[in-house]
């Protein structure tokens, strides 16, 4: 083995170790743990509230298009953090310009997408 | 870190209009009418032209922007420019497609730009990470496009087929990635190329490299790595799959070459036989499977895999010990450059027999279409014919520009076996002339009209098609003084070099 | 005049034609039929002005046109010019593209596409004659293929379809080792080029291809690419097919022009740029040579198919052409080029013939006829004397270079000519007895009001009849064209072994 693959040793003995120890006690509980089989406890549990039909249930598809513009708009959000704490530094320095447009610019992108979006009408939950 | 503007502009502005194009594309689609359909197709063909007109004028200075990111060389512009009238085609095509429908699929035209993008991004840059975000962006554009046939269960299977198998060949592409970066500590491949790797992180690079060609013999469909293409083409829309298999060549080889330059300066792996292996397994199944198919799209998607052999053979023929012979891309460019033209020309044809959302390619289906449709039919032929090799056509030439060229660089038998496969092509790729030509026409065939653009556009493809054929000189010189480096390489339109010393 | 590129306008006019005629609307038959006569008229009136200009002191090249640069990068050039032995080849193929024009004048099924592909087959046929250079010589030979195949495919009889491909495959096959060896000669050749005169200076041949077996190979390759088209024995199978499903006037263009150039290809090739090896394997050729005689002949006796018939006829007509040129003498070599012109013109009037009989009777089933001299009286004239100048009788052109044949290839292969000698009974055979079972005996009731050959018919059959009246009487014209070439060409076969005895008894 080369010594590269070397350094990672130690990480597969930790991997080794995880599921020895996860196997074993999963192991232990299910061969020595008490069994009292109850419909009550091999139903779904949903915070006490008695479950009602049934989980593999079609859901509408807006629920996945307000899923995904919700993750897209977060994401993009979380780069307007770190740009924001740095512009000033920037601009101390005199390249406040230089950093301005990049954002400008995707910030322009994401605009085109929220048009976009809202002239196909992903935006409306009833159309 | 100063941002180079100006450079940025002035060496990749054909890149930036079809960026800023794609967005404004978007923005002019969103009214769904055949009227923004028409103006957003206006504008997807003006930017295509104007790109490629730029990446033709422009001066190759072999210059890395932001750490490889961008590099503007002679190859990378070449390419950007094959790609960029294989869009403007695409569009027509689309134009023709889409137009007679109710209601066209508006996002189409945006995505071909998208994808277009990724394409071109993908053969300018240098830059690993860069090449994966291209990729990226080129196959999730694909994606949608194959799938857009909403109505037919086949275009979404193929759809989720590609899509599959195209995160797959990504996550190939990326693991080896971290793998390169593990050993040499550099994403920028013209970086990579200048370091010395310590003996110890051979393995690793080794690896790496596998990966890498795995994930991009996935893209290009070469064996055993192509069981997605019959599918995928047969279920996309015939505008889609023409984009598909010229552009996706163009760009996937274009990045082959450009990490060929570079890892073939470390001499471990067998490079050259590895790449003769994949190239002769991909010829011979890709030529053998076609034999048995009776549809003409799944017949072009085993073509598509035997070509994929041919040029694989092409780049076999650029690595000799740690050299990489720059020389020798003229005949793979010049190749890319025909396939794309015939593929083309095939996918105007089927484009053409579809009417409203509805493909016929079955090859029972074009039975007399030599009577009913002589026109088209003669066009097909013409393409089909080339695409097999026959004089006096671009396929010819540039086959045997690519089989002389191996029998050069010493790869005799694989140059022997590819010409006898390609005589066994003949076979399949007369199928459907022998449907057109010897067999009477059954039933009512009513063909929809051409628009004017593709009646233009395929007099063109068959004009280009013979015209390459009779007189390639000019542009196999042209072809062969594409480098990668600045001090050789010239424009593409201005002074093309008359003669190889 | 040698500012005229008269090579270039026989081989391209043709192509002229082609596009006036794809202008020319469909409904308009007789225009197109005149506008493809026209088109080939040019290249006829060529061929006559080459007749009559060719000068027969000289083995080089001459109407030279080129070198010019069309590929630079691969030092290919459009170079055109032709010698002794290409010379007859272009004559013979001006003549019959023009008879073919005009025995296809009933032809009613997409007339138009049918006469833009024949124009098209006529200018690779002549372009694969006159071209100098190996790559432009390859490019006219494949173009021919595809017009063939469709001419075939689309106007052909009932298995088409099957005869097409076989055509198309077989040759293909062909044409692939051809380009085998044509990229093996120009990469291992000292100076890289295709030039067919360059590569003829032994000097160049360096490297790889001063090893016998390599030049071996090669040799084998060129021979068995172009037997296919000769077609020789056990390569002939695809002949038969393609004759009996071809429509007439292109079963006259594939016996009468296409056979040849596989025996064109020999000279051209295996004769000349790679003279040691066929000096080598010319027991290989002489024995090929007989069994294609032989075979034919047996093969044509056992026939009820007229066409078929002529077509094993063909077979053993080529034979002749492979003794003669294994016989190393000048008379053999001469009597095999003059056959193949003769044999162009005989069997170009035997299937004109069977296309007669075929077009009023609809079947070719010889033993179906019977008695037609007394219906057709003329048309059985002019039958007699296109059966008899295939056997061979004296006096007509086939018996002239019959004879050259024998005579030369006596003195190399007394055996083997001896048994070939024997054919001519054959041949007399089964041409007597198909004369006999057609023309003669009782007339059958259905076929009594045949109308007899049309003037038309009989103008196809003419000039054909009167050359082989002429050549049989005074070979001259024709034999004083090649034999400076031939007879150098034998000459240059003597350093690698062959044995020559000179002098033409003409």
């Amino acid at each position: 083995m080369t010594p590269q693959l070397g350094q990672y040793f130690p990480l597969l003995i930790i991997m080794l170790m995880a599921l020895v120890f996860s196997g074993l006690f999963i192991f232990l509980a299910f061969a020595f743990g008490p069994k009292n089989p109850d419909p009550n406890k091999l139903d779904v549990y949903e915070c006490g509230v008695p479950a009602t039909g049934d989980a593999r249930h079609r859901f509408s598809v807006k629920f996945f298009i307000v899923a995904m513009i919700f993750l897209l708009f977060d994401v993009e959000v979380v780069f307007l953090f770190p740009w924001a704490i740095l512009l000033k530094s920037f601009k101390s320095q005199g390249m406040g310009w230089e950093i301005f447009w990049p954002m400008a610019v995707f910030l322009g992108m994401l605009a085109v997408g929220l048009f976009y979006e809202w002239k196909r009408g992903a935006l409306d939950w009833e159309k | 870190m100063k941002p180079d503007a100006l450079p940025l502009i002035h060496t990749f502005w054909p890149l930036l209009l079809i960026g800023v194009g794609a967005f404004a594309s978007l923005i002019t689609s969103v009214w769904g009418s055949v009227r923004s359909f028409r103006v957003t197709g206006l504008l997807a063909f003006g930017i295509f032209l104007g790109a490629a007109y730029g990446f033709a004028t422009l001066d190759p200075v072999a210059h890395s922007l932001a750490g490889g990111i961008l590099r503007a060389d002679g190859l990378g512009y070449f390419l950007s420019f094959l790609i960029c009238l294989i869009g403007a085609v695409t569009v027509v095509f689309s134009f023709n497609y889409w137009e007679n429908l109710s209601e066209p699929v508006q996002e189409v035209l945006p995505l071909i730009l998208f994808a277009a993008l990724g394409m071109v991004l993908m053969v300018l840059t240098t830059h690993l990470l860069t090449l994966v975000l291209a990729l990226e962006l080129m196959s999730l554009s694909l994606y949608v496009l194959v799938g857009s046939r909403r109505a037919d269960p086949k275009s979404s299977e193929a759809a989720i087929k590609y899509f599959l198998l195209g995160s797959v060949a990504a996550a190939f592409l990326l693991f080896g990635i971290s793998f390169l970066y593990g050993a040499t500590g550099q994403m920028d491949l013209s970086l990579m190329g200048q370091q010395a790797l310590s003996p110890d992180k051979a393995l690793l690079f080794q690896v790496g490299v596998l990966l890498l060609l795995i994930g991009f013999a996935f893209k290009v469909a070469a064996v055993p790595f192509h069981f997605w293409a019959p599918d995928v083409y047969e279920g996309s829309p015939a505008p889609v799959t023409g984009f598909m298999a010229a552009g996706v060549k163009v760009a996937a080889f274009g990045a082959w070459l450009r990490l060929l330059h570079v890892l073939v300066s470390w001499e471990f792996l067998e490079l050259r036989t590895l790449l003769v292996i994949l190239s002769l397994l991909t010829m011979f199944v890709g030529n053998l499977a076609a034999l048995r198919q009776r549809s003409l799209k799944r017949i072009m998607a085993y073509s598509s895999v035997a070509h994929a052999g041919y040029l694989l053979l092409g780049l076999a023929t650029l690595v000799e010990g740690a050299v990489f012979l720059e020389a020798g891309m003229g005949v793979i460019l010049f190749y890319l450059g025909t396939y794309g033209l015939l593929t083309l020309g095939v996918f105007a044809m089927l484009t053409l027999f579809s009417s409203k959302g509805k493909e016929i390619s079955k090859l029972d289906d074009l039975k007399g279409l030599g009577y009913t449709n002589p026109v088209f039919a003669a066009a097909l032929t013409v393409f089909l014919i080339s695409l097999a090799g026959i004089p006096p056509t671009a396929g010819f030439v540039a086959k045997y520009f690519l089989f002389a060229r191996a029998i050069e660089t010493g790869l005799i038998w694989p140059a022997i076996l590819g010409i006898l496969t390609s005589a066994v092509s003949l076979y399949y790729y007369l199928g459907p002339v022998v449907q057109m030509y010897f067999h009477d026409p059954v039933g009512e065939k009513s063909m929809p009209a051409a628009t004017l653009g593709m009646k233009v556009l395929v007099s063109f493809l068959v004009l280009g098609a013979f015209y390459l054929g009779l007189f390639p000189g000019k542009y196999l010189t042209w072809s062969n003084g594409i480098r990668l480096e600045a001090s050789r390489s010239t424009p593409i339109l201005s002074g093309m070099p008359q003669t190889r010393p | 005049m040698d500012k005229l590129p008269l090579l270039t306008i026989i081989t391209f006019a043709p192509i002229l034609g082609m596009i006036a005629i794809s202008l020319i609307p469909k409904e308009k038959k007789n225009a197109i039929r005149w506008s493809a006569l026209l088109a080939t008229l040019p290249s006829l009136l060529g061929a006559v002005k080459i007749f009559m200009d060719f000068d027969r002191t000289t083995k080089a090249m001459q109407f030279i046109e080129g070198p010019l640069n069309w590929i630079p990068s691969f030092n290919i050039q459009y170079h055109l010019g032709i010698d002794g032995i290409s010379v007859t080849m272009v004559i013979l193929t001006a003549l019959i593209s023009t008879i073919c024009i005009i025995a296809s004048w009933n032809i009613e099924k997409q007339l138009k596409g049918y006469f833009i592909l024949f124009l098209l087959l006529e200018t690779g046929m002549m372009g694969t004659f006159v071209a100098i250079d190996f790559f432009l010589f390859f490019i006219f030979w494949e173009l021919m293929l595809l017009p063939m195949y469709f001419l075939i495919g689309i106007w052909g009889g009932p298995r088409r379809e099957y005869a097409a491909i076989k055509f198309f495959l077989y040759t293909m096959a062909g044409s692939v080792l051809i380009l085998l060896v044509m990229l093996a000669l120009y990469f291992y050749s000292d100076g890289h080029t295709f030039n067919m005169i360059a590569l003829q200076d032994q000097s160049l041949h360096q490297g790889p291809l001063s090893s016998h077996t390599f030049r071996m190979a090669l040799w084998w390759g060129l021979f068995i690419g172009f037997a296919i088209k000769v077609p020789v024995f056990p390569f002939h199978t695809w002949l038969p097919d393609a004759h009996v499903e071809a429509p007439t006037a292109i079963s006259v263009i594939l016996a009468g022009v296409l056979l040849k150039m596989g025996t064109y290809g020999f000279l051209r090739f295996n004769y000349q740029i790679l003279p040691d090896i066929t000096v080598d394997m010319i027991q290989v050729i002489a024995v090929l040579g007989v069994i294609n005689i032989i075979y034919g002949a047996l093969c044509a006796m056992a026939q009820t198919d007229f066409k078929k018939l002529i077509a094993y006829s063909s077979v053993s007509h080529m034979g002749f052409v492979l003794l003669g040129m294994a016989s190393f003498t000048s008379e053999g070599l001469n009597g095999a080029v003059l056959q193949m012109f003769n044999h162009g013109t005989i069997t170009a009037q035997l299937f004109l013939i069977v296309g007669i009989i075929y077009d009023r009777a609809h079947h070719r089933d010889i033993n179906g006829f019977g008695g037609l001299a007394t219906t057709m009286p003329r048309y059985a004239v002019w039958t007699t004397l296109a059966f008899f100048a295939a056997i061979g009788l004296p006096g007509l052109s086939g018996f002239i270079s019959e004879v050259l044949i024998f005579l030369g290839s006596f003195k190399t292969w007394p055996w083997l000519t001896t048994i070939a000698v024997s054919s001519v009974v054959l041949t007399a055979g089964y041409m007597l007895w198909t004369l006999q079972r057609v023309y003669l005996g009782k007339t059958q009731e259905k076929y009594k009001d045949f109308p007899d050959i049309t003037r038309r018919e009989a103008f196809c059959l003419l000039p054909l009849a009167v050359i082989v009246i002429i050549l049989g009487v005074w070979p001259r014209p024709i034999l004083s064209m090649m034999e400076v070439s031939l007879n150098a060409l034998n000459q240059s076969l003597v350093p690698y072994g062959a044995h020559v005895a000179s002098g033409l008894g003409f």
